[in-house]
């Protein structure tokens, strides 16, 4: 008996090793702190696959050992951060389950685990009763304090979400802890203070993984709030060379060309990124950009975007942010208004409220709109596409100061911050 | 926020979705923008064939429409789709890389065909098949290395298994069989990660052409092999625990010598059961414990020296200690085999004949038959030669001697080409900082061995006095006659596997 507890000890160490590195948070929710790319391929160098090859073993052996499902489940919603492989998440989810089948007084690990599986199923007050649940087990641990930052973010909650960060922050500062603050402080507006965050964050990043994901924030934040797209590209280029053909960073990448007018290059980042990980939100970006050169391929982008919203369609999920802008620039307005009222329920979070004003807007009901765009800035977050909503619904008002001011906002701070949005932009200021 | 990090997520969202919801019924388990891969390799004795397949899910599907749909009408037409096919199982075939005895070989197109079928929410999915060929010449051993990153931008499962037609695989790290049912049904166990492989190294061997290391192979045929192949992994896994206990070190030594007492059972043990032959012909305890003890002494040095030398020089390769080995033990069975017959002649013209002839190959077939069904023809031999060797107990002194000193070099022939299964729990034990309970794994396990072979000839030694009896019927008298030379042909027939073992050893197939 002891050989086995001491073998599943060493599984379980070995994964709570890789686990502990970017704890897994809302998979899909704040950008920093929860996304962790390891494309790594063997099972030998990457220390998150063989801590999940030694802990199914060990669990094959013996299946009643509730922390090893625990950190299992948390392994595999790493993994599918990391791959890009959503079919991890149904594993996580049983394994979750099974740990907590097993055992519910002791086993906060099981309901962190929980949490990290409901945040990225954007089941965000089901992540927070989880991580709550843990809490009351395990005050002390941050994972669950990362996981209730994650939901209440989420949630709009932002006071509450900062304070579980900071906690965070003091109970085991590290990477997740570093990244997961840096994306608080930048909804506070503080972007200085992200930027520092993020710069540690930079310092800690032992894998070439862990370096490529930070560079990729860093350089949003960079292009993102007048840092320029300069900036930026140096800093997805040094991610990528970390990490060769990182999707995400390729499609950033894109966007910093594309900024830069380097059109070739662009539509070759897009491209890869596309061939890769096709995201809704990668498509319509590149499906903008092509639109705003005139390009006919863009229609093929759009049609792509349609067979993607019908799969979410199909599989009775929300497409949120996406769908309704989608559905508002060049859909039913609608079905934008309907959208955006989904999303809210599930997400009454800042971004989402922006996409609400946009829906509204769509259907020419300003006043309303403006209600939503000021909700989009009750954080202190101020990005260029929340800006520039804002602004083209102040001059449907004929509020042509304030729309001047926002507009110019926009394009100073971030040139290309959508593709169309930034033509349409320009054109507006000049009859101002 | 960035829209596309959101947007995967909400990606991944849609997909959990449809994999989670009851209702939709061709969603893709995998995730409706993967693109997997399954190579089926199958390796004849002339050539690499290779049945590959890509399952590829809706968003893929769509994204590569424009390209299958050539004349932009929204169909497929077959025509289409067969052009499709073969220009991207043309892709696949140069991308992929098989190199045999470290030589590239390149894949040509042999059939390929594209179909697209139902997916979830109205969309399509598709299905490439490619059967490829590169030609190889594995008439001989060899070493084929195999790797697959064709289209492998996206995410996805990778699947390759490998099967031998007239060959026999050695060390294939492959499964024969696909587990996904070649990308039609992708397992859901939460303890099994998708596969992720991408590339096989095996070795093949000329089939038949094996002998005593087929042991490790796992396609042996026959119950009794399949059990102890079992055994073996159970072995591997017990002894591999980090940490070892009293209880765990004992189980460690039965299992041990268990696994020693089935490999002396099994298929290939020619040696050994000539061994056995000769302690039934003896027929003395002294003599049983001569050979157990000589395999026993002879196994266990042989490992350690072996150990030793792979601890201690990197450059040290132990297949081709194993092959001397190999030509040293053939050297010492034709050695015997020899001796027999010198001493079979010498009677024989000095008119000795023989007191009882008995025919009773078949009863002896049923006594020893089940220990070696799949032994081949020159193991058949050995029957006839107990048939043979129950015979006039002339014991002479220079009788006596010659028979324990060949006891001895069949039991050093038995036991010097160590398991390979022996060797890597040694080193297994080693480097977990446990040599001396390796070592005593590798005594245990050539105590198995001997054990084994002790009883066999115990068995012979009972039987014995049993067929001599039936041997005295005078309705045998012909049969008398025929056993009257048998003695020669048992002597010519050990001389000749002792020949064969060399010469294969020499051929570089142990």
């Amino acid at each position: 008996m002891t050989k086995i507890r001491t073998g599943l000890a060493a599984g379980g160490t070995v994964l709570a090793l890789a686990v502990g590195v970017t704890v897994a948070g809302a998979v899909t929710g704040p950008p920093r702190g929860n996304q962790d790319p390891v494309t790594t391929r063997g099972p030998d160098q990457d220390p998150l696959l063989r801590g999940i090859a030694i802990a199914q073993e060990s669990l094959r052996k013996n299946p009643a050992n509730y922390k090893l499902w625990a950190e299992l489940a948390l392994g595999y919603v790493r993994q599918a951060t990391s791959t890009n492989d959503p079919s991890f998440y149904a594993k996580a989810e049983g394994a979750a389950q099974r740990s907590l089948e097993l055992d519910t007084k002791n086993n906060f690990l099981g309901y962190a685990a929980l949490a990290a599986v409901r945040n990225g199923r954007h089941d965000f007050r089901g992540a927070l009763r989880a991580a709550d649940s843990g809490l009351k087990i395990a005050s002390f641990n941050a994972t669950l304090y990362g996981a209730r930052g994650d939901a209440l973010t989420q949630l709009g909650r932002y006071a509450e979400a900062t304070a579980a960060i900071e906690r965070m922050n003091q109970l085991q500062p590290g990477l997740p802890a570093f990244t997961r603050a840096s994306y608080v402080l930048e909804l506070r507006g503080d972007v200085a203070g992200a930027r520092a965050a993020l710069e540690r964050s930079l310092e800690l990043a032992a894998s070439p993984a862990d370096k490529a994901f930070v560079q990729q924030f860093l350089g949003e934040l960079a292009i993102r709030y007048g840092g320029g797209a300069q900036k930026a590209l140096e800093h997805y280029d040094a991610g990528l060379k970390a990490q060769p053909g990182y999707p995400p960073l390729l499609a950033a990448r894109g966007k910093a060309n594309a900024a830069l007018g380097r059109i070739e290059a662009a539509k070759a980042d897009y491209t890869r990124a596309g061939a890769a990980l096709p995201t809704p939100g990668l498509v319509l970006e590149y499906a903008n950009f092509l639109e705003s050169l005139r390009d006919p391929a863009a229609a093929a982008q759009y049609e792509l975007f349609g067979v993607q919203a019908k799969l979410y369609e199909a599989a009775g999920v929300a497409l949120e942010v996406e769908g309704t802008l989608f559905e508002a620039e060049r859909g039913d307005p609608k079905k934008a208004l309907e959208l955006a009222a989904e999303g809210w329920r599930i997400r009454p979070f800042v971004e989402m409220a922006d996409a609400y004003a946009w829906a509204f807007y769509a259907n020419r009901r300003y006043a309303e709109a403006l209600v939503w765009s000021k909700r989009a800035f009750v954080s202190g977050w101020r990005p260029a596409l929340a800006l520039y909503h804002r602004g083209m619904i102040q001059n449907a008002l004929g509020d042509k100061r304030a729309a001047r001011a926002d507009l110019s906002a926009a394009l100073k701070q971030d040139p290309m911050f959508d593709a169309l949005g930034a033509q349409r932009a320009a054109q507006v200021l000049q009859t101002l | 926020m960035s829209k596309v990090t959101r947007s995967f997520c909400l990606l991944v969202l849609v997909i959990l979705a449809i994999g989670g919801s009851a209702s939709p019924a061709h969603a893709h388990p995998l995730g409706n923008a993967t693109v997997n891969h399954y190579d089926g390799l199958v390796l004849t004795r002339d050539a690499v064939i290779d049945n590959a397949v890509s399952d590829i899910a809706e968003i893929p599907t769509f994204q590569r429409r424009s390209t299958v749909d050539s004349d932009r009408d929204g169909t497929i037409s077959p025509a289409e789709a067969s052009k499709y096919a073969e220009r991207r199982c043309a892709d696949m075939a140069k991308t992929l890389e098989l190199t045999v005895n470290g030589r590239k070989s390149d894949f040509v197109v042999e059939r390929s065909g594209y179909q697209e079928q139902p997916g979830s929410a109205g969309l399509p999915v598709s299905r490439l098949e490619c059967r490829l060929s590169a030609k190889a010449d594995l008439s001989a051993a060899a070493a084929v290395k195999f790797r697959n990153d064709w289209d492998d931008d996206g995410i996805g499962w990778h699947e390759i298994t490998a099967v031998a037609e007239d060959l026999a695989l050695v060390n294939s790290p492959l499964p024969a069989e696909s587990i996904s049912d070649e990308l039609r049904q992708y397992p859901s166990d939460l303890l099994a990660s998708p596969l992720a492989v991408r590339e096989g190294t095996m070795q093949t061997r000329p089939e038949g052409d094996s002998t005593y290391s087929r042991v490790d192979d796992l396609p042996v045929a026959g119950f009794a092999a399949r059990k102890l192949n079992a055994l073996s992994r159970e072995f591997n896994e017990t002894v591999g625990q980090r940490d070892l206990t009293i209880g765990v070190g004992l189980l460690g030594l039965l299992l041990s010598i268990s696994l020693g007492a089935g490999h002396a059972m099994l298929p290939g043990h020619g040696k050994t059961i000539m061994a056995a032959y000769l302690v039934g012909r003896r027929g003395s305890l002294r003599d049983v414990l001569a050979v157990g003890v000589t395999v026993t002494i002879t196994h266990t040095a042989g490992v350690l020296l072996l150990g030793v030398a792979i601890t201690t020089t990197a450059a040290f390769a132990p297949a081709s200690a194993e092959r001397y080995l190999g030509i040293v033990s053939g050297l010492i069975v034709a050695g015997v085999g020899l001796a027999l017959l010198v001493e079979a002649v010498r009677r024989r013209s000095s008119g000795r004949l023989l007191g009882h002839g008995h025919h009773h190959g078949h009863s002896h077939d049923h006594d020893h038959g089940h220990e070696h069904v799949h032994e081949d023809g020159h193991e058949h031999g050995d029957d006839h030669d107990h048939s043979s060797a129950v015979q006039p107990h002339s014991h002479g002194p220079s009788d006596r001697a010659f028979s324990r000193r060949g006891l001895i070099g069949l039991g050093v022939a038995g036991g010097l080409v160590p398991s390979p299964s022996a060797l890597l729990v040694l080193l297994a034990a080693a480097a977990l900082g446990r040599t001396a309970f390796g070592v005593l794994l590798v005594l245990g396990y050539g105590l198995g061995m001997a054990g084994a072979l002790s009883v066999a000839g115990l068995l012979l030694v009972k039987l014995r006095g049993r067929l001599e009896r039936l041997a005295d019927n005078p309705r045998l008298a012909k049969a008398q006659r025929l056993v009257a030379v048998l003695p020669v042909l048992t002597a010519l027939l050990v001389l000749l596997v002792g020949t064969l073992l060399t010469v294969r050893a020499v051929g570089g197939a142990v």
